[in-house]
């Protein structure tokens, strides 16, 4: 036994020593997003140095700091720690200026977000900073200016630069999601930023809105809405309020866009039978992609666009089934249980996540494209449906009814940290994380 | 089920379920010397014999000076608040593990009213940190 724990750790110096130079210079040796056991790294984050003397300055420093922490946290990856715990007094700027790193170490904190707060003339200074305590190094060190309504934006974009330092990849802090909402008595389309903050109504109908889906660049929207009578689907620029409506006999749902592409593939039943097709964003036909008598639904694309998921009775119950658009090839992926339905393909296109019914319940199930697993990520908390991952591939966005009324909850991929997304009024459903939008 | 079948065999381990119970209930206490570099509040530590501290990073030093003031590392504290704030920062930390380093010339007294209000907050191990005897004394022994 002890010879083995002697090689191990041989092993691991070894490892450690050849990974060191490469992984340290890459800069992301801090949240190995790949490891299900991930720690969360205890961060803390003191209210923000004021430097303007005024109260508006003080609160501002204040709230922005909270919502530093908060937006910090949303990813799963930290632990904030209690400020009651930081051995600085009030007003010090001991954590602006001379960082004693070992006041922050002693209390378990690993890394540290120190900030100070400018206000003249109804614009905001704000300089922020991210520590390795250990270390005593500086990771990422931002001044921004703006106007004071843009606090929300300079705190989102400073995220994202300390996950990029810890990840090594960009994170979701301008992303987006959309949802169907009974808010004003109908189902209708909303947008609201990834944490659930300033959603929006976007569709205003009498009719029911169902089935949104992002074009890869963020632009546009497609859904499916009855505003004339019957589901047609709708295909929305969304900045210009312009585009098409593809109005076949029959259904005309679940649209999904093809990564890169002005182009979709849906569920058309013109034939008599619902068949998904690729469509270009203008609503012409392009092919056929399913042929098979009895329903195929629900298309996902895989993230390099060669493949997609879907769904389809051919074997009698609702399952879950794989075409290779290049060889024409069709697989089955899910056997397990007898109703599997909402495909959804991880960013990192290596699992797929689905809901499945057992026992009358809907819960959410993650399983590998060459079908390992499936693993169930929700269990004993009513209805768990239409999962959407985060284009970071970190988080799932879905359905759940665990309250009573159907609202929205976000957990990381691990089915860890399980949170109600927003507060509305009426049942909000079939949630779609939007791709980033830098480019937007 | 292999007990009752044969219950007259001798049970050769020890039961270690009471002395975890102590191990629980007290604080345990030990003594380390300071090395020279220790930086932080200037006190004068008494002089023993005693095992090295090593030097961690997240080492929790709580000091008491000659006029008794106390301080978490070198963030000063008053003894009324220094239980709450301990519990809050024990909450964040992987170990209970603290040191107090007293000034040679405080009141028994007022060490041990520390000491208790650093076991109240949930602290398991306390390491007394002294200084290594200096070498002119060793030279008279």
């Amino acid at each position: 036994m002890k010879n083995y724990w002697i090689k191990l750790f041989g092993l691991t110096l070894t490892l450690s020593i050849l990974a060191a130079p490469r992984v340290y210079s890459a800069g992301y040796d801090y949240i190995d997003i790949t490891n299900p056991f991930l720690k969360k790294i205890p961060i803390a984050v003191p209210f923000f140095k004021p430097i303007s003397t005024d109260t508006a300055t003080d609160q501002l420093s204040k709230k922005a700091s909270d919502l530093l922490a908060e937006t910090l946290a949303f990813t799963g990856y930290f632990e904030i720690l209690n400020r009651k715990a930081f051995l600085i007094g009030p007003g010090s700027d001991a954590a602006v200026a001379n960082v004693n790193f070992h006041n922050w170490t002693s209390i378990g904190a690993e890394l540290l977000v120190t900030g100070a707060v400018l206000i003249e003339n109804n614009m905001i200074e704000m300089e922020l900073r991210l520590y390795d305590t250990f270390k005593e190094k500086l990771l990422v060190g931002k001044r921004y200016k703006g106007y004071i309504d843009d606090q929300r934006k300079i705190i989102r974009r400073f995220c994202d630069e300390a996950i990029y330092a810890l990840t090594g990849r960009r994170g979701i802090f301008d992303t987006e999601i959309a949802f169907i909402s009974t808010s004003s008595g109908v189902k209708q389309l909303y947008i609201c930023d990834f944490d659930g903050y300033n959603p929006r109504r976007i569709t205003h109908t009498n009719s029911i809105t169902l089935m949104p889906a992002w074009s890869s660049d963020g632009k546009w929207i497609a859904y499916t809405s009855y505003a004339r009578g019957k589901p047609d689907l709708y295909i929305k620029l969304l900045k210009e309020k312009r585009g098409t409506v593809i109005s076949k006999t029959g259904l005309n749902i679940t649209p999904a866009w093809q990564p890169n592409e002005f182009a979709l593939a849906a569920t058309l039943s013109f034939s008599g039978d619902p068949e998904i097709y690729l469509l270009t964003g203008a609503g012409k036909i392009i092919k056929r992609l399913t042929y098979n008598k009895g329903i195929d639904v629900s298309p996902a694309w895989s993230p390099d666009g060669k493949k997609i998921a879907f769904v389809s009775r051919r074997s009698g119950t609702p399952q879950i089934y794989i075409k290779d658009l290049g060889t024409g090839q069709v697989n089955r992926l899910t056997f397990q249980g007898n109703y599997n339905t909402q495909p959804s393909w991880s960013p990192r296109g290596d699992k797929l996540a689905y809901s499945g019914m057992e026992n009358g319940l809907n819960n959410i199930f993650l399983i590998g494209i060459d079908g390992k697993g499936p693993i169930q990520l929700t269990n004993n908390e009513g209805d768990n449906e239409a999962p959407s991952w985060s284009p970071d591939g970190n988080l799932i966005v879905f359905s759940s009814t665990r309250e009573g009324p159907s609202k929205i909850y976000v957990m990381t991929s691990y089915g860890t940290d399980q949170r109600k997304l927003l507060d509305m009024k009426g049942q909000q459903s079939e949630p779609e994380w939007s791709p980033r939008m830098t480019d937007r | 089920m292999a007990l009752e079948t044969n219950s007259d065999r001798l049970m050769s381990d020890i039961n270690v379920t009471p002395f975890v119970d102590v191990m629980l209930v007290l604080l345990i206490i030990f003594m380390v010397t300071a090395p020279m570099m220790m930086q932080g509040v200037d006190v004068t530590l008494p002089q023993t014999t005693s095992e090295p501290l090593i030097a961690k990073k997240e080492n929790l030093i709580i000091t008491i000076n000659t006029k008794n003031q106390i301080f978490i590392n070198d963030y000063q504290i008053g003894l009324d608040n220094l239980q709450e704030k301990l519990k809050n920062i024990l909450e964040g930390r992987e170990n209970r593990e603290v040191y107090l380093r007293a000034d040679q010339d405080i009141s028994y007294g007022f060490v041990v009213r520390v000491m208790a209000e650093i076991k109240a907050a949930g602290v398991d191990k306390l390491g007394m940190v002294t200084e290594p005897i200096h070498k002119k004394k060793n030279a008279k022994q």
